[in-house]
Order: C-alpha cells, then structure tokens, then sequence
C-alpha cells in the first residue's frame, strides 16, 4: 500500500481546499479531518479534547467510516460508524489508518487535521506511525492566516466559544502561526530529502496549473490532463458538503459550503505585507521572530 | 579528478606571517601565481596583509605588496558585525594608538588590459576601514593606488568580483564601514562599476543600484558565462537573485533577471558565493556569509545550496533543498540536500574547473558551534568536493584538512602550473573566544595554499 500524504499547516492556512484538490487525484482519496494522532489509540484520541467533543474533532472519522462502510453518509451509518468507534476504541491508531486504507484501495490517503501541528507530541506519533509518509508543509501568510481565523470566529460563535474553553494555550493567530510552523519546521528539518515538501498556498492556489503536476511528480502518481482535471474538481468529494446529523462537519466550514475551486477568485490571490499594523491587536506590528521566519518561507 | 593525495601544501601559517587568516583572492599573471591574503584583525603593524608571488619551480613565495601603515581613526575600532555576538571578544585588540595596516586585505584580482595600459597589468582590490582602493601592477612587483577610496564612496569597504569581461573591467561594492560598523560582506546598495581605463581611476555605474530592488544589499559574485556577464546578489529578504548582460553598448548596461528568490529557497539562499561555467551551464553557489547566520539581518543558521543555469535560463537544483517552483519541481540531481549533505557548510565560496573537473570549496563553521555548546571534540573545517560531470561530486578534502577552524576554502585557481586552493583559518578568533572557557585549544594560526596537480 502507498505512503499516506499528510499535510500540516495551522488553521486557515488553505488546507481544506488543498487537500481536496490532492484528494480527487485518482490515485488518491481526500480525507476529512481524523485527529487520529492525538492519542495511541482511537479510544485515547477520541477522547483527547473538550473541543472536539463539541464540534470539530470527531466529525470527520465518522464520515469516513460511515461512507466507507455503508457507501453514505446518513444519520443511521454516522450512528453505526460511532458504535464502530466505541467498540474499536483499543485499536492502535496505525490499526485504524490500515482499516481505511483496506477500504480505499491502493490509493494514496490525504489527509490534513491542523491539530496535528498542535504539539510536538502529534506529529512525532505521526512521523513514529507512518515514518516513510510524505509530508506536505502548507504556509499562509501570517496576516492572511491571521485575518481569516478571526474571521471565522466571529462568523462562528459556538467555534469561538468552544476555542474560548478549550484552554489550548494560544488563542492570538500570530502566536499559533508562529509555534505552528516553527514546529513543523524543526521536525520535518531533518528527514531524507524529499519527504518533506513546503508550499506557499497563494502561489499553488493561484497557479494550480503549474504546481499541480509537480504534487503529483513528487508523489510519483499520474501527472496527465485527465488526473489534473480531476483534482480540478474538490467539491466531487464525499465529504465536500455539510454531513448529515451526528457528523455535520469535519471539515472548514466554509470549504464545506463553497468548496468547488472559484479560478478567478484565486487567480487574484495574492500576498499582504508583513509591515503595518495588526487588524487583531490595534497598534500593534509581527514579532521581530514572526517577520524573521515568514521572510524565511518567502514572504516580505 | 585530484585526489587527497595529489595536494601538497605550499603554503602554511600565512605563509610566515600567522596574523594573514585568509588566502583571499588568486591570480595567473605573467607566468606566476599571485595571490591576495587577508588579516582577520588587522589592527598592528605585524598584521599588515600581503600580496604574494608563487613561483612554482622554485616552490617559494615572494612578498610583492605589503599594506601601508596608516594612523588610526575612529573606523579603525568599530566592531566586525560579521563575527555577531562573537565581536565583543575582539575588543581587547581595538585600542591601539600606533600606525595600522591601511588594508584589511586584498578581496579580488584580475588580469586586464585597459586603453591606457601598455599590456595586460593586474589589478587587484583591497579591503581598507578607510574605503576600498584600487591597486595596478604592470610588472608584479610594484603596485600603485588607481582608485579614490571606494570609487568615490568611502563607506564601502571593498570590492569583489573584480572581473574582465570584453575590453571592460568590473568590480562590485563589498561591505560597508561606517563610524559605527563594519559589516566585511554586505554593503549598502548594490553597486557594480565599470571601466575601460581603470589605470586612471575611472569607473561609472555598469546597472542601476541592486539592479532597481533595494532589498538587493550587495553583488556577491559575477561571472562571464555563455558571451555574457552574469551577476549574482545577497537580498536578505527574499533571498539571492542572478541577473544577466551582453554589456554591449554604454553602460548602465541592460541587464535580465535570471533567477529570483534564491531559486525559490528564499532569504535562506541570502547570497550567491561563487560562479562558474563548467560543460555549457552556470554553477551557482550560494548561502550566508558569516558563520551560517547573518547577524545584521538576523538571517539563518542556514545551509549553502549548489544550482546551474543553462543558457536558456533553465536551471537545476544540484544540492539543496527539494522544493516547488514556479520553473517545476526541482530535485537535487546530485541526492545530496543542503550543506552538501552537512549543515555547517553555510557557504560556497569558491568554484574552479581544472583539467575538465569542477571543483568548489565551502565554508565550514562547525568548530564554533562546538566550542559555543562546550562540546568534548573540536570538530569541523572546509570540504573541497570535485565533480566530472557537474552532478555526481565526491568529497576530496574535509575537516579542514586536519585543522576545524580552517574553515572555507576563499580562493580556487586553476594555472597552467595546476590547481591552487587558498584556505581562511579563524584560530586567532577561535583561540581567543576558547580563553577560559576549555584548555588545551591552541589551533594553528594563518591560511593554507594547497598545490594539485
């Protein structure tokens, strides 16, 4: 079976839409987001954080299985992927990868759970579980990262409120950028060449038609017209759309009501400015260590 | 391709002198190798760098040009940023009334003829806390001043890449020196002259300053590649750039992008260290100057990377970091990543081809970072790697042949005579910082020349 791609980024970073678009490869299958590695074990990760509880964190494993055991994703298969869940909680979490991996085939899985940056402690287990898996790094620029995570606070009251209780330690959006990609940084540093692989999101969302090809040349799969056409189309995906009671996200809300490519709306993407203050902290400009990484990974 | 073997050192400790650190600059003139030294503190009479002559039968240097002593000014004392936070440990050297070298050392050398030389003469830039000069040697053994302190700019330190190219000569602002400062590497514009009649100090702008991109701080290296002149910058923001000219017609030449971004390795390609043609391509090293962090722009600790550039202006990754690109996906064709495979080769300063091999030298700082974390062993020191094919490279001399603070190979020169490979030792500085911190380090002191043939 091939590697899985796992592409790590802190919130808002483009990641829905990027790993849709990698996802509809033919040789790929697009996940949702599993927050597998949060724990040793499904039943350890399952119950790793309040947050998930409330809104993000389970939703995407239960769509999974639910399509991949029934073929939809309905109410009753959510409720039966959920019984699977509870009576598999003792699986490892490389035990319950291989499960969807038998189901998907020999595809290429993708998936993108931005908690996975989180902590040291879950991308090691990733790297520990799956140490050959290629790794995409995913970089936003840190006011555009930062202007949409407020953003969608704001439009999301329960996921502000829920980030508000979660005590994860960090709730300014230059901080999580900042010890996000630091993070991703030092872990990825020193793995064999290739394996892991940067990307501007603004540069591969604006110019699709160049780096598609080369995502799938790193990756060894298909680069033909048919293959790109495909990735073209995100929102072919499964998991593309709001789920069904018990299992409505798993996904950016926003990808989930609009998440066919808009190519004009991309085309014009481009990238703000470090200088100037910060819409989130009035007054305020980047740390001189933000400014110094993101110059870095190629922003000014 | 040379091996190990076929090196034997013709030089050792500065070639007598073990305040000279650097064998900084080489040139193939009228029979002979010359070759430009440098002091990394350069604050006593001893220390006064030297211009030298190689004479290969007779395996003997001759000292043909010795620095001037100067009074010294309030620049004489300014600290080196270049050496970061490790300058404050040379501030025990910096209060000395007595006459002083004027030059720090000499950064460049050429052989060239201008309108108003009477055959080909050299030409040869020094590094001077009063502003870079000019110097010019019809005979190789009397140098004469051609230059207004640099070129008219006092704040600039120096100047590399002096370079013939057609019936021109050019050179790029290195450095700047202020009453505050000395940074030895990067400058404060991106100056590149020119000059038909260098002998009467007359030089005008070759392009416009950092080629219109103020983040373009300095033009680390040129290079005649393909009929055409090639320039590459440092830009500690978004990384190195490489522009090219047919320097026809009169200058401010039109000039071309080549490569921007640092190749799309951004700011962590900060400068382009060495260029060459070799098999129909343009070899480009790069990274930071410095020990692998750039304490002016607070850039790095970072790795050198190693490119070519076809003449269509396609270009491969031979060492680096596999990335995406707008150009397509680059893979290190060589499979080694950046540093060559070894993160504390920061630098590629040198590439040369001799007898259908490429060769290049790196900058190697690891016995700094092992005396900074109190390591037991002392480790590190410059690689001299070879390659017949431009891709496939084979490491040909490591760890500083045997000394860790022998740390880059500054100047390579291909002869008729064979392969001259010029080292920079940092023992003084290593020596100094290692005072109370560890016993028994007592590296020796002053630069290398390796002879191969």
């Amino acid at each position: 079976m091939p590697e899985p791609l796992f592409v790590l980024c802190p919130p808002r970073s483009y990641s829905s839409i990027v790993c849709g678009i990698i996802g509809q490869h033919p040789d790929c299958y697009g996940l949702p987001e599993l927050n597998l590695f949060l724990g040793d074990t499904l039943g350890e990760a399952w119950q790793k954080y309040p947050l998930f509880k409330l809104f993000l964190g389970r939703d995407g494993l239960l769509r999974t299985l639910a399509q991949l055991h029934e073929g939809a994703q309905t109410a009753d298969t959510v409720a039966r992927a959920q019984e699977w869940v509870t009576q598999h909680s003792d699986w490892p979490v490389r035990k319950v990868f291989d499960h969807i991996q038998d189901l998907v085939g020999d595809r290429i899985l993708v998936e993108k759970s931005p908690m996975y940056a989180r902590e040291q402690e879950y991308i090691e287990r990733m790297l520990h579980v799956f140490p050959k898996a290629s790794i995409l790094h995913l970089i936003r620029h840190p006011r555009g990262m930062g202007q949409s995570y407020v953003k969608l606070r704001s439009e999301y009251g329960v996921l502000n409120r829920a980030v508000e209780n979660a005590n994860t330690g960090a709730r300014d959006p230059e901080k999580i950028w900042m010890a996000t990609h630091e993070l991703i940084v030092a872990v990825t540093d020193d793995l064999p060449i290739g394996q892991c692989m940067r990307i501007k999101g603004e540069a591969l969302l604006s110019d699709l038609e160049s780096y598609l090809p080369q995502i799938c040349e790193w990756l060894e799969i298909r680069t033909d017209k048919e293959a790109i056409n495909s990735m073209m189309h995100p929102e072919d995906s499964p998991y593309a759309s709001e789920g069904p009671p018990g299992a409505p996200r798993g996904n950016d809300p926003n990808f989930l009501t609009h998440p066919a490519i808009d190519s004009a709306r991309l085309a014009k993407l481009s990238e703000p400015t470090l200088d100037g203050e910060l819409d989130w902290r009035p007054g305020e400009l980047f740390t001189p260590e933000t400014r110094k990484l993101a110059k870095q990974l190629g922003y000014q | 391709m040379l091996s190990a073997d076929r090196f034997s050192v013709v030089a050792s400790g500065g070639a007598g002198q073990e305040s000279l650190s650097t064998a900084q600059c080489m040139a193939y003139f009228r029979g002979s190798l010359y070759l430009g030294t440098g002091c990394s503190s350069s604050i006593e009479a001893k220390d006064a760098p030297r211009i030298l002559r190689y004479e290969s039968a007779a395996g003997k240097w001759q000292t043909v040009y010795e620095s001037p002593l100067v009074s010294p000014s309030r620049r004489s004392r300014v600290p080196d940023l270049s050496v970061g936070q490790n300058a404050a440990g040379l501030a025990k050297f910096r209060h000395n009334p007595e006459p002083l070298p004027r030059d720090t050392g000499y950064r460049s050398m050429c052989v060239f003829q201008g309108k108003t030389d009477d055959a080909p003469a050299l030409y040869v830039s020094t590094m001077s806390r009063s502003g870079g000069l000019i110097l010019r040697s019809a005979d190789g053994e009397t140098f004469e001043v051609v230059s207004e302190p640099g070129l008219g700019v006092p704040d600039t330190y120096s100047f590399r890449g002096l370079l013939a190219f057609g019936d021109r000569i050019f050179a790029s602002a290195a450095g700047v020196i202020t009453d505050e400062y000395l940074d030895p590497d990067v400058g404060r514009e991106a100056k590149i002259y020119v000059s038909d009649d260098p002998r009467n100090g007359q030089w005008i702008a070759a392009a416009e300053p950092g080629f219109g991109d103020p983040s373009n701080v300095s033009i680390s290296a040129v290079a005649p590649a393909f009929g055409r002149l090639y320039a590459g910058t440092a830009n500690p923001d978004m990384g190195f750039q490489i522009w090219q000219t047919e320097a026809s017609g009169e200058p401010p030449f039109d000039w071309l992008p080549v490569l921007i971004d640092g190749g799309g390795g951004f700011n962590h390609n900060f400068a382009v260290g060495a260029m060459t043609e070799f098999n129909g391509a343009l070899y480009v090293g790069s990274g930071i100057t410095g020990f692998g962090y750039d304490a002016v722009h607070d850039v790095g600790p970072v790795s050198c990377e190693l490119l070519r550039i076809f003449p269509s202006g396609n270009w491969d990754l031979i060492a680096g970091q596999m990335r995406f690109t707008p150009d397509g996906l680059k893979v290190p064709l060589s499979l080694l990543g950046r540093g060559l495979g070894d993160f504390y080769n920061s630098m590629i300063w040198s590439l040369a081809v001799y007898k259908d091999v490429l060769y290049l030298g790196t900058h190697q700082w690891e016995a700094f970072r092992c005396l900074e974390i109190g390591a037991p062993d002392i480790v590190g020191g410059y690689q001299l790697w070879a390659s017949a094919d431009g891709e496939k490279w084979t490491p040909v001399i490591d760890d500083g042949r045997g000394n860790p603070t022998t740390l880059g190979v500054q100047a390579i020169q291909s002869t008729p005579d064979g392969l001259f490979v010029g080292s920079g030792n940092y023992s003084r500085l290593f020596n100094l910082l290692a005072e109370g911190r560890r016993a028994g380090v007592d590296f020796p002191q002053g630069f290398e020349v390796l002879h191969g043939c």
